[in-house]
């Protein structure tokens, strides 16, 4: 693929991401926030609500470093992986794979 | 020193580069995996209980409480003081029972002795019973680890 | 060490024989074209199963599927055992990855008409997987024992009653009894953790065993083009760039679960009265929505009764669409086009009501 190509598609994708993650962090926001949430009642049952979050600073710092070390890694294991589809490409032009002729 | 040859072709190269990184990728899910399947277990460091739940004990006689997940044998002796121990048997930690005509700690599972002070006299059992510190402040009698403050 | 492995291959070829299951795979061609993205979709839709199974085995180590249980496991899942919050929000939203795919891949299939022809149980067989996925999500939703899952499924399990002589039956067999009690749970989690996969996994082969033996599809756009349709071999060329789709899908999943992980409501007490704003995971919104238009009575016939047989119509019509449609390139393949997008339409709009 062409690097504009590539490049295109590579910032579609982070848009989108981006998208994806401000859209849910709003949902999260309107729904902490939302008026006609601030009955009594729901207000009883936020503070009964158990979040899910991080129990100290060790924890969180790893999952950001295991964050980055995953997208590296998949960065660099599809860099790779496109380098075997070329030269799968290229054997596959040259009927490498095919049974040979009698 | 620049060797003559490749010791190995760019294909293998490219295939170990390509196995190496995804092991390495799979390792690092492998660890969150394990440490999820093999919660620590966390023994406490001491535990406090009412005074008055074993004010009532005879001498040479004892009574039993939770040390975490393990029982824990608290012991009046016969000159009125209190000794504590983790009353799991120290060969494959089944839980030991005291009798008291013989003044000995009994572990059924192999027939393992240890006398009144925890030591491992007969059977199986290689190192004597855990002991614990007791203190009694007033109402409390708390029971910890050596070493705890 | 080259002359050793090959030996070790030739010894568990002679016994298994899997070189000929390899050979199929090298000669089985994908075809290249506008649409091939689209072949992804099956594959993701295993990638997220595969996850959920993963996850589940780990959440089964702690979670306990009783009345008691049940909401205090899953607290105990989230807030103490280590990284317990990241197993159970990757398995929550793997789940919708995961249900989000299948309709990806239905309608996808709908509007590109690969049921055609020889197909049709493939269609059939993907139409019932989509039911198990929707039946997982289901019976997953009530596991926690919160307060919201059990409203849920209060509805959810009282909709068949409205159908007239087996609904009753239907709504005891789901419940374990008239009302939703501690054998409901139990219930559910057995559906959950051993029949569904049960059913899934032979659906899936008959699935995966047919596309196999029928080769993948062509849309009919393609087919009457002059030239020769490219192909690609799927070993090693399809699966190199389905592992890339994998591994961005996956990394979408664990970065979403990572910062929007699920909370924990208050255990669910059977005798309180429901709660505001029930409602069900999304996948079924627009069909709760469309139960919630129909009034209560037409003539003399319930509402619910009349909702419920039109969503069962339409299941219906949607299983038997390979054999309904049977003249594709004509006006009714046409219409039915376009009543695959209008049916997509339908369901968002009803999924955007419900949630207003």
């Amino acid at each position: 693929m062409r690097k504009k190509n590539y490049l295109i598609l590579l910032l579609l994708f982070v848009v989108i991401l981006l998208f994806l993650f401000a859209g849910l962090s709003l949902a999260q926001q309107v729904e902490q926030t939302n008026p006609g949430q601030n009955t009594q009642i729901q207000q009883q049952k936020d503070s009964e609500k158990i979040f899910a979050s991080f129990k100290n600073i060790k924890e969180e710092t790893g999952t950001y470093v295991f964050l980055a070390w995953m997208w590296l890694s998949i960065a660099v294991l599809i860099w790779i992986l496109r380098l075997k589809i070329k030269e799968a490409e290229r054997l596959y032009h040259l009927k490498f794979f095919s049974p040979p002729k009698k | 020193m620049k060797i003559k040859y490749s010791l190995f072709t760019r294909r293998q190269f490219l295939n170990g580069l390509l196995g190496g990184w995804l092991g390495a990728f799979f390792g690092s899910i492998l660890y969150p995996v394990l440490k999820f399947v093999y919660p620590p277990y966390r023994e406490p460091e001491k535990v406090v209980l009412p005074f008055a739940d074993y004010s009532g004990m005879g001498l040479n006689s004892v009574q039993i409480f939770s040390w975490g997940s393990k029982p824990g044998i608290l012991k009046k002796n016969q000159d009125e003081s209190y000794t504590a121990f983790v009353g799991v048997c120290t060969h494959l930690d089944c839980n030991i029972t005291y009798i008291s005509e013989q003044r000995k700690f009994f572990c059924a599972c192999h027939e393992g002795w240890y006398n009144e002070n925890g030591v491992n006299i007969a059977g199986p059992p290689p190192r004597p019973l855990r002991r614990l510190i007791v203190e009694i402040t007033g109402e409390d009698l708390i029971i910890k680890k050596e070493g705890v403050e | 060490m080259d002359r050793r492995k090959m030996s070790i291959r030739v010894w568990f070829d002679e016994r298994l024989g899997l070189s000929n299951i390899v050979r199929f795979l090298t000669e089985k061609s994908v075809p290249q074209h506008k649409y091939s993205f689209w072949y992804y979709t099956g594959s993701a839709i295993l990638l997220f199963f595969i996850i959920q199974v993963v996850t589940g085995f780990m959440l089964i180590c702690y979670y306990k599927p009783t009345l008691d249980g049940a909401n205090e496991s899953v607290a105990r899942i989230i807030t103490e055992v280590p990284l317990g919050w990241v197993i159970r929000s990757v398995h929550s939203w793997s789940a919708t990855f995961m249900i989000a795919f299948a309709f990806i891949h239905l309608f996808g299939i709908w509007i590109v008409k690969s049921y055609q022809r020889s197909r049709e149980l493939t269609w059939m067989t993907g139409f019932f997987l989509l039911i198990i996925s929707l039946l997982f999500g289901f019976t997953g939703y009530l596991l926690p024992w919160d307060e919201l899952s059990l409203s849920a499924t209060k509805v959810g399990t009282d909709i068949p009653r409205s159908i007239p002589v087996v609904g009753a039956w239907v709504t005891k067999l789901l419940r374990g009894g008239e009302d939703v009690t501690s054998d409901t749970i139990t219930r559910f989690f057995g559906i959950h953790v051993s029949i569904l996969p049960v059913l899934l996994f032979i659906l899936l082969a008959i699935h995966v065993y047919l596309i196999q033996r029928h080769g993948m599809s062509v849309p009919l756009s393609e087919e009457r083009k002059d030239k020769e349709v490219k192909t690609l071999p799927f070993w090693p060329n399809f699966v190199f760039r389905e592992m890339i789709v994998w591994l961005i899908l996956a990394g979408i999943l664990f970065s979403v679960a990572l910062f929007f992980p699920p909370s924990l409501d208050k255990k669910a007490d059977l005798m309180a009265p429901a709660p505001e704003g029930v409602k069900p995971e999304w996948y079924f919104l627009f069909l709760f929505q469309t139960l919630k238009i129909f009034p209560a009575k037409i003539l003399f016939i319930y509402g619910d009764t009349i909702a419920v047989f039109v969503i069962l119509l339409a299941g219906v019509l949607i299983f038997f669409l390979p054999l309904i449609d049977n003249k594709p390139g004509e006006k009714k393949g046409r219409a039915i086009t376009f009543l695959a997008y209008l049916t997509l339409l339908y369901a968002l709009l009803m999924t955007i009501w419900s949630l207003l």
